[in-house]
């Protein structure tokens, strides 16, 4: 608050006025001590008419704006998805808080508000462009968690198909396909939840391991398709097809990579079926109780109808064969099974499969329907060629 | 006379002296700091996000007051003095909340650790004693790696609670449980069917 001078009324101030008046006095006219007087309150007014329209209010306004301005940043996730961009505005607003409180301390007349309302003016343009970017990031991470946590869902059912055919007894590859679906369970958690960039944490932790996992089946693959015993793999399909050509009747492959059988007649490629084999999955049968599926060249012996056996049809093979029993000797002088085993026996082509698993003890399994089709087919003396890999089958796809 | 104009001076001297050179109250500045500081020690930017920010606001117009009174003739730290200690407060404030929010966090976590092993216990214990034979054989073996799965993604839980990641190791947790549940419930129905097939 400015306060106005006294008006002069000291002995000093009336010698002065005495004299003058003398001098100035004019008929009608004020006195020299009311003209003082008069010019003191003019520049008293001027005075204060100057002060305080120099003077100015803070911009409350503009601050409540800017202020204003960080919340709604604040409430649109700038934190989460535009922290930098929202520290700034913060800081500037602060910043900006600061000028306005040092100018509103100053005199009246001496009071500057330019840098506050341009620092508030800035806090308010970064906040809203922290709101924009917060608002397209998420957006972006969202689509991109959807995105990721679909393409793990997709790529965790491939894997877990391709190992059930590589390798469904790897323990390894098991622990990392359960904790992907522990990623997928935590990232689908995280959507609903709306936390995106957690929910694409945990997919991409997820797909990581998926890749972990391609990695070893593309190995076990690999082997496969360069497996020792692929010339013996080789032969028996085509002694299994050139049998089929010659009689002209019905042979079947089994593929064991691919659990597929593929029928032949007359030499030609009449139908394909996926099918279960043993529990052992790709090891080669050598003996009673190791659950694997037999390979080798192989002939129907028995035919067994409904009623007939526990797995709705089957067609009895002649395992083992005198390769077999050959591999089983061999096995047994060298220690490598143990003393007392047998070959086993009992091998099948039956019904109750269609399980895409592999579980029986070392049969081949389709189910009951196709097993109705290929019973019309089927006779004592049917070629079937058990192998690991069929080099010939170019339509699997792989 | 002049001893009268004399004193008079001495007094406002003296007047502008005591009040312009009124101090900072740098103790309960100080304290304030400090204790945002100890907010930020406990976490309180990620556990009390909301606390801490209102916390560093306080201490900003606190600090903004400090700064307005130091440009003034006649200084009057009251209000300084007032702001910094709600800033001092909204700080602990933040802390109290931030070791609460944690420990609430961490408790949860924990429950979910021990639910996840509780039900992987019961799933092993349901396959242990679920009816074999050659149809059943290949599922067990497949449970039987489904838990030995779990069993290791809930070590990545007890991991992630290792590093204070309690919501992480919590989401794991409830996965690994609902998973060995379902283990247990798969298995018992088996058994309930094998039973059933047996009438």
């Amino acid at each position: 608050m400015i306060r106005l001078p006294r008006l002069p009324r000291s002995g000093l101030v009336a010698k002065s006025s005495r004299g003058s008046e003398r001098s100035s006095q004019t008929p009608g006219g004020s006195t020299p001590r009311r003209r003082d007087r008069r010019g003191f309150l003019f520049a008293a007014v001027a005075f204060l008419f100057l002060a305080l329209s120099g003077c100015e209010s803070p911009p409350l306004a503009i601050l409540k704006g800017a202020r204003d301005a960080v919340e709604k940043a604040r409430r649109g996730e700038a934190a989460r998805y535009a922290p930098e961009e929202l520290n700034q505005a913060v800081d500037v607003l602060r910043r900006a808080r600061r000028s306005e409180a040092l100018e509103s301390a100053r005199l009246a007349f001496r009071r500057d508000y330019r840098e506050t309302v341009s620092l508030a003016g800035e806090a308010k343009l970064l906040a809203v462009r922290s709101e924009r970017l917060a608002g397209e990031r998420r957006v972006r991470v969202e689509r991109d968690a959807r995105s990721e946590v679909a393409a793990l869902r997709e790529l965790l059912n491939r894997s877990r198909e391709i190992k059930r055919f590589l390798s469904p007894r790897d323990p390894f590859v098991a622990r990392l396909q359960v904790g992907a679906g522990v990623d997928l369970e935590v990232a689908r958690q995280r959507l609903k939840e709306k936390d995106f960039p957690g929910a694409l944490e945990a997919a991409r932790s997820g797909s990581k391991r998926i890749h972990q996992v391609d990695q070893i089946l593309l190995s076990s693959m690999v082997r496969y398709t360069a497996h020792p015993d692929l010339p013996f793999w080789r032969r028996s399909v085509e002694e299994a097809i050139r049998r089929s050509r010659t009689d002209g009747d019905v042979a079947f492959v089994v593929d064991k990579l691919r659990r597929r059988m593929t029928v032949y007649r007359s030499g030609k490629k009449e139908k394909a079926y996926s099918v279960d084999i043993g529990l052992g999955g790709m090891d080669r049968k050598l003996r009673s109780g190791d659950d694997a599926t037999p390979e080798g060249l192989y002939r129907i012996q028995e035919i067994r109808g409904p009623g007939q056996s526990r797995y709705y049809r089957a067609f009895l093979l002649d395992y083992p064969n005198e390769q077999d029993r050959r591999r089983f000797e061999t096995a047994r002088s060298n220690g490598w099974i143990p003393k007392g085993a047998h070959p086993g026996g009992l091998i099948e082509i039956h019904g109750e499969g269609g399980r895409d698993q592999d579980w029986t003890r070392g049969c081949v399994a389709l189910t009951n329907a196709e097993m109705d089709e290929i019973s019309r087919w089927v006779k004592i003396g049917t070629v079937v060629a058990i192998v690991g890999y069929n080099p010939r089958d170019k339509e699997a796809g792989w | 006379m002049k001893r009268s104009w004399f004193g008079l001076a001495v007094l406002v001297m003296a007047l502008v002296t005591v009040v312009a050179c009124g101090k900072p109250p740098q103790e309960d500045i100080d304290a304030a700091k400090a204790a945002l500081e100890a907010a930020k020690t406990a976490q309180a930017e990620k556990w009390a996000d909301t606390d801490y920010q209102t916390a560093e606001s306080s201490l900003s117009a606190a600090q903004a007051e400090v700064d307005a009174q130091a440009q003034k003739w006649f200084k009057n730290y009251d209000k300084a003095k007032e702001l910094m200690t709600t800033a001092k407060a909204d700080a602990e404030k933040a802390a109290a909340a931030a070791v609460a929010n944690k420990e609430t966090a961490r408790n949860e976590a924990t429950t979910a650790i021990a639910d996840a092993t509780t039900a992987i216990e019961a799933a092993t214990t349901a396959l242990a004693g679920a009816p074999k034979g050659k149809d059943t054989k290949a599922d067990l073996e497949l449970f039987k790696q489904d838990l030995d799965g779990l069993a290791a993604t809930l070590t990545e839980a007890q991991s992630a609670m290792g590093s204070e990641d309690y919501n992480a190791a919590k989401d794991k947790a409830s996965s690994v449980k609902e998973k060995a549940t379902s283990i247990s419930d798969q298995i018992a129905q088996a058994a309930a069917k094998r039973a059933g097939g047996k009438k």
